[in-house]
């Protein structure tokens, strides 16, 4: 990557000046950017697709689970020999951001139900608290995670290339969380109730769904989705209180691309919006990267205003 | 009615609506433990909000619902499902993702019952049901789903069933097989139902009692049984 963001200010690149090498390093990184993306995606389509409520703040639950990642590392990097710490932050930013999205639910995000516009004032509102909260704990400059010993270096594939294996992690994780979302939602009873709400709130109370303890509850899961993400992200960059920023606006339209409460469409957005973005900066420049991405989008919801994967069925049929 | 009847959903002055309208007003209604009771009454007149008020699907204005003894006006549906009450919307209301059975058992899962804990007979009672497990309740055809909307709320084991227009858009030949099943589950006499159809034959034929309702009130209540079809015919043209 060395270089090629400055050369390209300055002349348009020829894809021969891609070397195969350059090019293959190129899709991996964008891969593992796509991970981070889908897990943040993953949470704000399920919690927008049962509650159709815009969380603005879902950003800085990715935060949240870095800082997390942080604490870990300060408090149990010399107890915990191995980089194993690494592992116990994974978790644990999984269970307090989950944590911290269940109050938040109970607190503030269920008095928001079927009022868009306060729900957006409002998360934005406490997006920008825990920002600041952030800064008071934290500190206002950017604090480093150490990488774990077993996550640096990387797996040689031939001459020239090799996958750093921070990056392959990022992607099993990000593996993992699909496959243990899919499996909640579809194998067990919790599950099954999430997907029953999400499809017709009404009826699924009157079948004895306790939608309000399915609301908290799928809400603590995408916000610790994001807290995962966060962890994960802390082996990319440093963690400041604008973490939780660089990745929200992305996983947008992830969400938008792929289409609200499928898991399926968040992995076809999630793997789009990574490689497009680095694809469109390298070739321009990196705001009209980001002005051509949005324009695309545009234009795609114009033949496709529910996303890629619009689940359609008979009983459907005429509503909407 | 016998005096042993017990009395098991009554509501007193109920007012319900949406916003300000007020399409139910002041309705009094019984119910006895095992009874069929029909309600009906021209397109517009507050029947299927009535069903839906006393699901707790929408909220009541005014006036009380008692249930099995409990004051349930203030309970959302969930609580009320829970305590015996079942309902069958006008449109069935299928889960259109999930699959037949997922669409069967969610309201065991909701109880934290076992499938085992199923009735038995419930294949016995809609046999076309049992080849079709795995199809998506959103592809099936009307009669599939009315007969899945009925099923779910039956395998709950409700004390009262709310059954909505269940013949409605539903093809004539699944229409019988529906009301054998309701007759099935009627003479079982465990299960009291409210049932609210314009098809005026059919809910005479069911029903132990009928209310006719006009402008979100009842209007008569007497008897149903083919005997008295003249004179339940003479409200519903007024």
């Amino acid at each position: 990557m060395r270089g090629l963001r400055s050369r390209c200010l300055t002349n348009l690149p020829t894809w021969s000046d891609m070397s195969l090498t350059t090019t293959a390093m190129q899709i991996f990184n964008s891969l593992s950017i796509s991970s981070v993306l889908l897990m943040v995606a993953l949470g704000l389509s399920i919690t927008f697709g049962i509650m159709r409520v815009i969380n603005f703040a879902h950003g800085e639950f990715v935060m949240i689970g870095a800082y997390v990642t942080f604490l870990t590392d300060r408090l149990l990097y010399d107890a915990l020999g191995g980089g194993t710490w690494f592992l116990v932050a994974l978790l644990a930013a999984f269970v307090v951001t989950a944590a911290i999205g269940y109050l938040t639910e109970r607190s503030l995000i269920r008095f928001l139900y079927g009022r868009p516009f306060e729900s957006i004032l409002a998360t934005w509102g406490l997006s920008l608290v825990l920002q600041q909260l952030a800064r008071n704990i934290f500190g206002a400059s950017n604090v480093e995670v150490r990488t774990p010993a077993w996550l640096q270096g990387g797996l040689a594939l031939a001459d020239g290339i090799q996958l750093p294996a921070n990056r392959l992690f990022i992607i099993a994780v990000a593996v993992l969380c699909v496959w243990g979302t899919y499996l909640f939602l579809n194998r067990t009873g919790a599950g099954r109730s999430m997907r029953a709400v999400m499809q017709n709130r009404s009826m699924a109370g009157a079948m004895g769904i306790n939608t309000a303890a399915v609301d908290a509850r799928t809400f603590a899961l995408g916000s610790g989705l994001a807290g995962v993400a966060g962890c994960v992200v802390s082996l990319l960059g440093s963690v400041g209180p604008a973490t939780g920023q660089n990745w929200i606006i992305d996983s947008f339209m992830v969400v938008v691309l792929g289409g609200v409460g499928s898991i399926a469409g968040a992995v076809a957005g999630a793997v789009l919006i990574g490689a497009a973005s680095p694809l469109f900066e390298f070739i321009t420049t990196s705001s009209m990267g980001k002005v051509i991405i949005f324009a695309l989008i545009v234009v795609f919801l114009q033949f496709r205003p529910a996303g890629f994967l619009v689940q359609r069925t008979r009983a459907l049929e005429g509503q909407h | 009615m016998s005096p042993e009847t017990e009395m098991l959903l009554e509501t007193s002055a109920l007012r319900s609506g949406y916003g300000s309208s007020v399409i139910v007003h002041d309705l009094d209604l019984q119910v006895n433990a095992g009874e069929v009771v029909a309600v009906m009454g021209r397109n517009g007149v507050g029947k299927s909000t009535l069903l839906k008020t006393l699901m707790g699907v929408l909220g009541a204005g005014g006036g009380t619902i008692t249930f099995g003894g409990d004051d349930v006006t203030r309970w959302h549906a969930d609580r009320r499902s829970r305590a015996g009450i079942g309902y069958v919307p006008q449109g069935r209301e299928i889960f259109p993702f999930l699959t037949v059975s997922e669409n069967l058992y969610i309201g065991l899962e909701a109880r934290n019952r076992s499938r085992t804990q199923a009735p038995p007979w419930l294949f016995e009672l809609f046999p076309d049901l049992a080849g079709i497990l795995d199809r998506r309740g959103g592809d099936l055809s009307g009669g599939q789903q009315q007969q899945l909307a009925i099923a779910r709320v039956l395998i709950t084991s409700p004390r009262l069933l709310l059954l909505d227009e269940p013949t409605e858009g539903i093809q004539p030949s699944i229409v019988q097989e529906i009301e054998r099943a309701i007759r099935e589950i009627r003479d079982q006499g465990e299960l009291a139902i409210l049932l609210v159809e314009q098809s005026l034959d059919f809910a005479l034929r069911l029903a132990d009692r009928a209310y006719v309702m006009d402008h979100g009130n009842f209007v008569h209540e007497g008897r149903a049984g083919a005997e008295n079809r003249a004179v339940v015919e003479s409200h519903l043209m007024l």
